[in-house]
This record gives C-alpha cells, sequence and structure tokens, in this order.
C-alpha cells in the first residue's frame, strides 16, 4: 500500500477492472466461435447494459461530469470577479472613511466597513485577486518544477538517491512551517508568498511524478522503444511525459487549493500578502480584533475563500473521476 | 526484525540533518548583520569586523555548521533576540497548551473519523456514504481559521456553552481544561478527520471485498465484529500511515487555531517570532516540530509489525 502524499489522495489502485474480465470473456467467446464449429456452446450472454451512446462535444463531456461543471463554473466566477472586480458596484478598497467606520452591512456597504471605514464588499472582491493569483501561480510552478525533478530522479540513478533524499528532508517540516520560515527570510510581498509556498509544495509533486514514471519504467511499451532503439530523451518526451500529465493535472488542482488556504494562513498570521495588499486573509487578520461586536469583517472573506477552494476541490475530484476512470469508484 | 528496525532508525538520521541543515542556512541567510546590530550606528567598519570575529561569524559556513549542530545535539538552541531568554526555556513555557491541543485533536479525530469511514465503506453507495464524502470534502475545503470562528460564534457567543478563547492549564482540573480546548481541536480536526475518513472508507472498500470476509459472514459473525474486528483491523495499516503523515496539517493548524483562540502555546509563540523577526525562536520551533514529526513517522513505521504480523522485515 503506497497512501503517499499529505492529502492521501493517491491511494493505491489495484483493484480489478471489471470492463477488463468483461473484455476478456468476450474475446473468449470470440475464439471459440472460430475455432470449435463442432462444440456446443451456450449463446451469448445478452447486453446487460443498454447501449450508451455518450453525447459528444464539451457539454456533453459537462453533462457526463457534473462535478466538473459545477466546481469548474464556480472557478470560473471567480476568475470573472477577480478580473472585473473595478465594475462590479466596488469602490477603492483601500480608500479611508474614518466618520463611516464598523457600519453594519447596508446598501451602502454592502457587506458593511471596517474599523478604517474601508468597504468590506469592494476588499472581498478585490482579494480574488491575491488568492487565485497565488494559487494558479504555485500550482503551475509547482507542477512544474516538480515535473522536472521528478523526471531527472525517474530516470537518473545516481541523482534519485541524492535527490529524494532532500525531498525527505523538505517534506519533515511541516508545509505551513516550512512556508513560514520561508517567508521569515524575505519581505511580505505576493511574489514570495508564491516562491515561499511553491517550495513547500515540490517535493510531494516530485514524489508523485517519480513514483508513475518508475512504474512507467516497468511497462512493456516503453521496452519495446528501447528494444527498438529509441533515445532516452523521445522516450521521456514521446512515452512517459503524457502519461504523467493526468495524474499531475489532478495533483496540481489540489495544490492549486491547499495554496490559496496557505496565502490566506501566512497574511492571516502577518507573514504573508503586505497589509496595503487587501487579500482575504488580511481582512479576516484586520477583523480579528473585532470579531466578537462586528463577525461580519471576518466571515464575508471567510465564506469566499471557503468556497474558492471548495470550487477548485470539486473541480480537482471531477478531474481525477474522469481521468482515472478505476479510482472512480473508489475514493 | 531487530536488523530492519536498526537500519530503519539509522535511516532517519540523514533526514534529520537535512532538516537540521536547512534550518541553519535559515539563520545564516536572515537578512540583519547581528554585528551591525550589536555595534551599533556609532562603530567604525572595523569595529563591525572586531565584533563579528569575537562572534565567529567571520568563519566558513560549514564551520559555523558544525559548531551550532553540536550545540543543538547538546540542547543549546541559542538565545532569543528579543528577549534574551534560551529558546529552550522559552520553548519549555509554551507547550503544554499545543501538546494538550494537539493530543486531543488526535483522540477526537481518530474516534470521529474512523467510524465514520467504515460505516461509510459498509454503506457504500448511500445517502450516510455521500454525507460522509461530502463532509470530506468540506473538510478540505474550509480553512481552520473559518472553522474556528464559526464554532467560537455558534457555541461561545450566541449559545455562550463554551469560553471564547483563552486556555487553563491541565493542573487546575480535567473539566477547565477540555471546555478551553474542545472548540480549537474540533476546528483543528476538520481536515484531518476527512482526511482519515476518506482513507478509511478506501481501505474498508477494498477489504470487504475480500473472501475471508465472506467467509466470517457465512459462519454467522456479527455485522459490527466484521466490521470492526475482522476488516478493520486489516484495513489498519494505511489509516495508520495517514494519521502520522497527518500530523504535518496538525502541526501546521495548530498555529492558526492557537491565534483564533489566544491560545498561549508554540503556534503563538511562532507567530509573534515572526512579527518580531526572532529567528532564534523560529529556528527552534521549526526544529523541534520536525524533528516530532520525524520521530512519530518512526514509531509508526516500526509499529506496522504489531498491526500486520505478516509484515516482517
Amino acid at each position: 500500500m503506497s497512501a503517499s502524499t499529505a492529502d492521501g489522495r493517491d491511494v493505491p489502485h489495484d483493484v480489478p477492472n471489471p470492463a477488463n474480465t468483461i473484455m476478456a470473456r468476450n474475446a473468449a467467446n470470440a475464439l471459440m466461435d472460430r475455432n470449435a464449429t463442432n462444440v456446443a456452446i451456450a449463446p451469448p450472454m445478452p447486453d446487460i447494459l443498454p447501449p450508451v451512446r455518450p453525447r459528444g462535444g464539451f457539454l456533453g463531456f459537462l453533462r457526463r461530469n457534473p462535478t466538473i461543471a459545477f466546481g469548474g463554473g464556480l472557478v470560473l466566477a471567480m476568475v470573472c470577479v477577480a478580473i472585473f472586480a473595478p465594475f462590479l458596484f466596488t469602490r477603492d478598497p483601500t480608500a479611508l472613511a474614518p466618520a463611516l467606520r464598523t457600519r453594519e452591512p447596508s446598501a451602502q456597504f454592502w457587506f458593511g466597513s471596517d474599523m478604517l471605514g474601508r468597504d468590506v464588499y469592494s476588499r472581498v472582491l478585490y482579494g480574488t485577486r491575491v488568492s487565485l493569483t497565488v494559487g494558479f501561480s504555485v500550482a503551475i510552478l509547482a507542477s512544474v518544477v516538480g515535473l522536472t525533478i521528478g523526471l531527472i530522479s525517474g530516470f537518473i540513478r545516481v541523482a534519485d538517491t541524492v535527490i529524494m533524499r532532500c525531498m525527505d528532508g523538505l517534506m519533515s517540516i511541516p508545509p505551513i512551517l516550512l512556508a513560514i520560515a520561508l517567508m521569515a527570510l524575505t519581505r511580505g510581498s505576493v511574489q514570495n508568498v508564491i516562491i515561499a509556498i511553491t517550495i513547500a509544495e515540490i517535493p510531494r509533486v516530485s514524489r508523485l511524478v517519480r513514483g508513475v514514471v518508475l512504474s512507467l519504467r516497468e511497462q512493456p511499451y516503453v521496452d519495446a522503444a528501447v528494444a527498438s532503439g529509441t533515445r532516452t530523451p523521445r522516450i521521456i518526451i514521446r512515452h512517459i511525459l503524457p502519461n504523467t500529465l493526468a495524474p499531475l493535472t489532478v495533483q496540481a488542482t489540489y495544490i492549486c487549493a491547499s495554496a490559496m488556504i496557505t496565502e490566506a494562513i501566512l497574511s492571516f498570521i502577518g507573514a504573508g500578502t503586505p497589509p496595503i495588499i487587501p487579500s482575504w486573509g488580511n481582512i479576516m487578520a484586520e477583523g480579528r480584533a473585532l470579531w466578537q461586536v462586528k463577525p461580519y469583517i471576518v466571515f464575508f472573506p471567510a465564506i469566499f475563500l471557503s468556497i474558492t477552494v471548495l470550487a477548485v476541490n470539486l473541480l480537482g475530484d471531477g478531474l481525477r473521476d474522469s481521468l482515472d476512470p478505476r479510482m472512480a469508484k473508489r475514493v | 526484525m531487530f536488523a530492519y528496525v536498526v537500519r530503519r532508525v539509522l535511516a532517519t538520521i540523514p533526514v534529520m540533518g537535512l532538516v537540521a541543515l536547512f534550518v541553519f542556512s535559515l539563520l545564516y541567510l536572515a537578512p540583519g548583520d547581528p554585528a551591525a546590530v550589536i555595534a551599533g550606528d556609532q562603530a567604525t567598519p572595523q569595529d563591525v569586523e572586531r565584533i563579528r570575529a569575537s562572534l565567529g561569524l567571520d568563519r566558513s559556513y560549514l564551520v559555523r555548521f558544525g559548531e551550532w549542530f553540536f550545540r543543538i545535539l547538546q540542547g543549546d538552541l541559542g538565545l532569543s533576540i528579543f528577549t534574551n531568554l534560551p529558546v529552550t526555556t522559552m520553548i519549555a513555557q509554551r507547550i503544554e497548551p499545543t501538546l494538550s491541543l494537539m493530543i486531543l485533536t488526535l483522540i477526537l479525530a481518530i474516534s470521529i473519523a474512523v467510524p465514520m469511514g467504515v460505516i461509510a465503506a459498509w454503506k457504500q453507495g448511500t445517502l450516510i456514504d455521500r454525507a460522509v464524502m461530502g463532509f470530506a470534502v468540506l473538510g478540505f475545503s474550509v480553512p481552520v481559521f473559518v472553522v474556528g470562528y464559526v464554532l467560537a460564534y455558534i457555541f461561545a457567543l450566541e449559545l455562550d456553552w463554551l469560553p471564547v478563547q483563552g486556555y487553563t492549564p491541565f493542573a487546575r482540573g480535567f473539566f477547565p481544561w477540555l471546555q478551553n480546548l474542545i472548540l480549537p481541536s474540533i476546528a483543528l480536526g476538520g481536515v484531518y478527520i476527512a482526511l482519515i475518513a476518506r482513507i478509511t472508507r478506501a481501505t474498508m472498500l477494498e477489504v470487504l471485498q475480500q473472501d475471508y470476509i465472506r467467509t466470517a459472514r457465512a459462519k454467522g459473525a456479527n455485522q459490527s465484529s466484521i466490521l470492526f474486528v475482522h476488516a478493520l483491523k486489516n484495513a489498519a495499516v494505511p489509516i495508520v500511515t495517514v494519521i502520522g503523515i497527518g500530523i504535518a496539517l496538525l502541526i501546521g493548524g495548530a498555529v492558526v487555531t492557537e491565534s483564533v483562540f489566544a491560545i498561549p502555546g508554540l503556534g503563538r509563540l511562532t507567530v509573534d517570532a515572526i512579527l518580531r523577526r526572532d529567528y532564534p525562536v523560529i529556528q527552534g520551533v521549526v526544529l523541534l516540530f520536525s524533528f516530532v514529526y520525524v520521530l512519530v513517522n518512526l514509531a509508526i513505521d516500526l509499529a506496522y509489525t504489531l498491526f500486520d504480523p505478516r509484515i516482517r522485515y
């Protein structure tokens, strides 16, 4: 059993595939039909499952994968909110109005105003930009770097031992603590937050890719490619790389979700995005002092953060189910 | 078996060495020159140089790492820049709340998550199963501090059943201690419960398809003994592995939970140290947490033989 990542999402999948056994039986039936004409054989089994004609196109895909449609739709909506934040009836999220501070939610301040009189609605909407930027950037960066490291250690035995020991070392520091430690070294900025979280996520991606590479190297078609004289770089690009993309995409969405949470945590404890930039973690940190009397300052960014992370996680679950149907029924 | 234990214990030494090297580099790379700070504004470059030499800061990276590592082995984590107290003393003062929080969360999470996963696997495809899986997705998505604030708002502010924040030492009685820790533990346990429930369900589904489960049913064993004795025992290894790996989530989450509930533990210490750029304290806490994490997972690896006598090394 290899339940390896911290989120335990890549549980082993070695159950017999029912589709395989049915196919095997059909193949056996076909053989018997041809070879043993004199032997009485039972009539072929009737098709138990009614014929399914999958709807083609993008809409059909979404219909067959409601989780992807729902999660993806929510993520898309959040992306729109981030891009069009200035046009969604917001005002300057940093504009101070000391006379109008800590107002309850009203027609003037939809989500109320904070202790400096800033509009919480505008701040929350602009906060979407920080969260999505950090989430997407970390997902992409960690995937690219993790893919490279994973491919190198999967193919070069000498490098493998050294790299994997280093990854073991990095992995024994809890990811959030590692990100906190890295942030303590630098000034708070969105860019540094992205780098710190990426470094904390890289070991898990590298391990995932390395595992996939090692199992692919044992596949007959890779042996065939080696036997027919294909050069290693070509094997990597043509035969290995495409097969790592499915699990990597799924992992990348989970990393995106956890990066958004980590960014909020870092900002919340004062080690993340600089306080001038409205991010969900910052808004919650500012609302903390007042939260027992004015809970809405904390709750609105909290709701947005939770919904966005939920959307990305659902998208990841949907992708996992559709990219790896064998796992779909299990986890 | 004994050879395996020795090998496994020895294998953690390079890992711990790497962690130490990383944590040392943290202080080494930290911005700000301690010598310049001590010398003050009026000092000439020669003075700064002299102080640097007297502190031993002019020597090479590896020499300094060796010396630092030797002091760590003797239990000396250095002095805090801010309070001038030994870091070990500061950690010792703050360790009880964090340890209490984590142990309570661990007990709570395991006793909720494992039955949840078992029942979801038993009732696969039913509403109960879907509810458990839905809860798991929620647990992964709603961050610790959000759960914390919602729970505190409902049970402490609105219903007034439990204290909003703070910590009562265990020495002052079990119930005051529990009262303060119950909400933080549930908040911290959310992700952990989701993680354990999910892996329990997945492993149980696999185990329940095995022949000996059918045999147990055929001989008339009752349902709960099949689930919790026959099946769960064989599903134990992956579940226990994930419990060990998930401790990383607890450590990260504790930092935030302690901020939300104003618990004076190691998490608060870390946050304060970051705000003050107190590098020796950050170093000490990261080192301690990583050490605990590695040791727990080592213990779990060694304990596999207890859960599964088939595993012989």
